[in-house]
Order: C-alpha cells, then structure tokens, then sequence
C-alpha cells in the first residue's frame, strides 16, 4: 500500500469515528420538546410542517458529486456535506385553529420558523383570549451538516454511508440529532461505448432523529451525470424522493386526546441538481443547488475517490 | 498536519450546526387546565354546598404546568368554562361555582345535558358566567406571574330536582381552560 494511501485510511478511520460519537446521549427534554406538548394532533401540524418539509430535503442533499465509478478495484472516500433549505415567507405563518368554538374559528400565527405568536380574542365573549406559541428557529436557511463515507468498487457499484450525532443545539432548545443514512449506486455509463459524459443511478435510504419526539424516514432514487473538464467536474441529476416525519407524545391539551401519533409528508417528491466541483487530487470541493418545490443547497469537501 | 487541522475545523462547525439560529427569548403558550369535581352526597338530600365534604377543592397552579415553566411566566389568559356531570341521574339540576368563595358561573338543565360539556365558547344556554368570579379568575392567573405558589379555592353549591333520593356516584364538574406564556430563554 502506497504511504499516502495509509495515509488517507488513516484520516478517514480518524473522521469516522470522530463524528460518530461526536454528539451526547439522551438529555432532558429540550425547549422545543415541551413547547410541542402543548398542541394537539390536529394543531401541531401547521407549526412543525415546514421541519418535515425542510429536513426532509435536507437529509437527501449531498449524496454525489461525481457520476463516475470505478469499474473494480477498491477506493474509498470521505465527504463533509453541509447542506441547506431555503426557508420560504409562506412556511413562517399558518393557519391555526382555535379552541372548539372560539370566533375566529382559525388564526393566523408563527410556525416553529415564524417570528411572535398571534393572540385573538373571542369576538363574541369578552375577555377570553387564545394564543399560539412564538416561533423558535429563527433563519432564512435551516442547516445540516453530515461526514459521509463512499466505498466501492463492484461492478461498477459503489456504496455511500453517512452518520452523525449532533448534539443539543442553544442551550437545550433543540433536541439532539441522529442521522444515517446509506445508498448504492451503479454506473450506466460502463455500458454505452465512448459515452462522452459519465451517468449513474442511485437508490438511498436516511433515518432521522430530532429528540425523542421526532422521527423521519426517507429514500430518494436519481440519476446522475458529469463531465469532468480537466480538475473542473461539473455534474447534476434528477431525482425522485419521499420522506415522511413522525411525531409521538403525549399533549397537554386538555381539550383534545393526550396521545398523539401523526406522520407528515415532506413536501419535496423532485429534485433537479446542478453542482460544480474541483478535483484537486485527494481532496475535492464542490457545491450544488437543488430545485424542487424546496429549494436546497449543499456544498463540501471531500477526502479520497 | 494541515489536513487534520482542517478537519477538526470542519467536525467543530458540525458539532455545532444552527448554534447561532435558534430564538432567544421565545414565549411558549403553556396549557394551564385547573379541573374540580364536587361530589354529590347521595341519599334523601337533594343538595349540596360548599360545605360538603370534599370541598373546596384547592388547586396550586404551579402543580398544573410542567415545573420548567414556574420561573419564566409572562402572561396568562383563560378561554373557556366548562360545565359537566358524571354519574346517572334522571332529573334536573342547578348550581353555582365559586372560585375564592366568589361565584364564577352559574349552571342550569337537565342532568342528560351536562353529560356533554357546557362550554362558554360553545355559548351554552346552560350556564353562564358571573363578572365578578371573572374578574378573581383574571386577578389569580395574573398573580400567577409573580407568585407561583399561588392556589385557588374552588368550591360548588346547588340542587337536584326529579329521582330521589339521590344515587351513588354523581358529581359536577368544572374545568377552566387557561394558557400561561413561558419565555424560554
């Protein structure tokens, strides 16, 4: 084995284990958590929708960044992916309902991304009033950062792995997040003669955990394409994924059943990818935009084939 | 040497993702549900008073949140007054709740239609609300923000009319709706 080959295993070895007990353990229950508990089946959907929505994207960022693989022989890669949804105006507001009975029947108030909580008073009864809570994450882009590591290749296939841990997040208000995820892809260009750009396809699977509350499940399947230009690798692909968020607690609401257990659709089904990267020989930078119906950017380094 | 350095850079901006994102200083609308039954003695009496055993029912608002909100409580509101029975009876019956010894609401029907909760939201013709209960209402949830070891005393009087005696098992209940904002910091 080659010195700078050693060399390289022995910094991913290093990074993967780094990350993979870079997070904490179980905590208390976190600011986030407890402001949860306080809506119902029915009226937390509309605050926590946009999390569904924006993880969901955010968790199927970053798998390539080059379409090519190796027909054989072993190679091994590690990626630092930081990735991001755009938060739009619309998922920082929504409509909310009232108590049973309440006029207005339903308000507008802040969604977990949103600013102040609205309060309205019953139009019909004098001094009963209503609010929704304020809003706790407060950024135009909502973050994830995840190492990965890519391992190949048979047959033209190779292997993607990601995990991290990332722990209580200001001071206890939001809850610990565990990430894995694992995909496969296969070359398509092996088999067209001279194809001038490099193709693949790709399957790949993510679990998610945000506390104890709080549980997405999601694939994505895609195609791939780039074209490598000297040390400028330019790339995209289309993509279809699913995620889906699952929510269990236990409510405070004492108009409504204590026992919650709901799952909410991530809004992202397509993603279209265009990236650009630079191969600087063992390391590599590169940055893509993905449209769907969120906007998601991702951008990284990356360590090895 | 630099690569290294390079990743412990990258894995110190992983561990630490969003840090700077989160609002400091957001207030939690927090459910504050203060609930009290009254027990109905059963026998040839068809009443009962606030003297009854059982009563008053004294509740400590801080033992109705979860105990990380007590220091931080801003505001509070209430939203709604609810009336309702347990128990089988065939008859009517009428009563007043009293919070603090001062009357809340009073409450009039037949049994069966207090087996569904009368609400104020609902504009129930069953019950309505008297401003002076309101306002000690108002005044204890307020206090509520300086003072959690505050407690409120609810009691309940009133009076059947149709079977007797009175059967075993019967009570009215009365559950005020309320929310307290917590400021998490």
């Amino acid at each position: 084995m080659k010195p700078s080959h050693n060399c390289m295993l022995r910094i991913v070895a290093l990074c993967a284990i780094v990350c993979a007990f870079a997070g904490t353990g179980a905590t208390a229950q976190t600011a986030l958590e407890k402001a949860l508990e306080q809506y119902n089946a029915e009226t937390v959907s509309g605050y926590i929708q946009p999390v569904a929505d924006l993880f969901g994207a955010d968790m199927h960022a970053g798998y390539y960044h080059n379409a090519w693989i190796a027909p054989s022989g072993f190679s091994l890669g590690f990626d630092i992916i930081v990735m991001g949804s755009v938060v739009q105006d619309a998922q920082k507001y929504y409509t909310a309902n009232a108590p049973p009975g309440f006029t207005p029947a339903t308000f507008k108030t802040a969604t977990i991304f949103g600013g102040k909580g609205t309060s309205i008073l019953n139009s019909l009864i004098t001094g009963l009033e209503y609010k929704g809570s304020d809003g706790i994450v407060n950024t135009s882009i909502f973050p994830l950062a995840v190492p990965q590591l890519r391992i190949g290749s048979l047959y033209g296939s190779d292997l993607t792995l990601r995990f991290i841990t990332i722990p209580s997040i200001g001071d206890n208000k939001f809850p610990v997040i565990t990430l894995w995820g694992i995909g496969v892809r296969h070359s398509i260009s092996q088999y067209i003669y001279e194809c001038p750009v490099d193709l693949a396809a790709g399957v790949y699977f993510n679990s998610f955990t945000i506390g104890d509350l709080m549980n997405f499940k999601g694939f994505a399947v895609n195609a791939q394409a780039s074209k490598s230009i000297k040390i400028l690798i330019l790339y995209g692909g289309i993509a279809y994924e699913s995620s889906k968020m699952n929510l269990k607690y236990s409510s405070t609401d004492p108009t409504a059943t204590k026992g919650v257990d709901i799952t909410l659709d991530g809004s992202n089904k397509f993603r279209f990818t265009v990236g650009v990267g630079l191969n600087l020989g063992i390391l590599k930078v590169f940055a893509d935009a993905n449209f769907g119906s969120v906007t998601n950017y991702s951008a990284g380094i990356g360590f090895g084939r | 040497m630099k690569t290294k350095i390079l990743l412990v850079f990258l894995l110190g901006i992983l561990a630490t993702t969003g840090s700077t994102c989160i609002n400091d200083g957001f207030l939690v609308a927090v459910n504050l549900d203060i609930p009290a039954c009254y027990s109905i003695k059963a026998g040839p009496t068809l009443s009962w008073t606030p003297s009854d055993p059982g009563q008053p029912v004294v509740i400590r608002l801080a033992d109705q949140i979860d105990q990380s909100y007590l220091d931080k409580i801003k505001n509070a509101r209430y939203y709604d007054l609810k009336v309702s029975v347990m128990g089988a009876y065939s008859g009517s019956v009428s009563g007043i709740c009293y919070i603090d010894n001062i009357p809340l609401l009073t409450f009039s029907g037949t049994w069966a239609d207090f087996a569904t909760p009368q609400s104020l939201l609902a504009n129930s013709t069953h019950i309505t609300a008297q401003a002076t209960g309101v306002a000690e209402l108002v005044r204890v949830l307020n206090l509520f923000k300086t003072n959690t070891a505050v407690t409120v005393s609810m009691s309940s009087s009133g009076s059947l009319s149709g079977q007797s005696p009175v059967p075993a098992g019967l009570s009215v209940c009365l559950d005020i709706l309320a929310q307290v904002d917590a400021e998490v910091k």
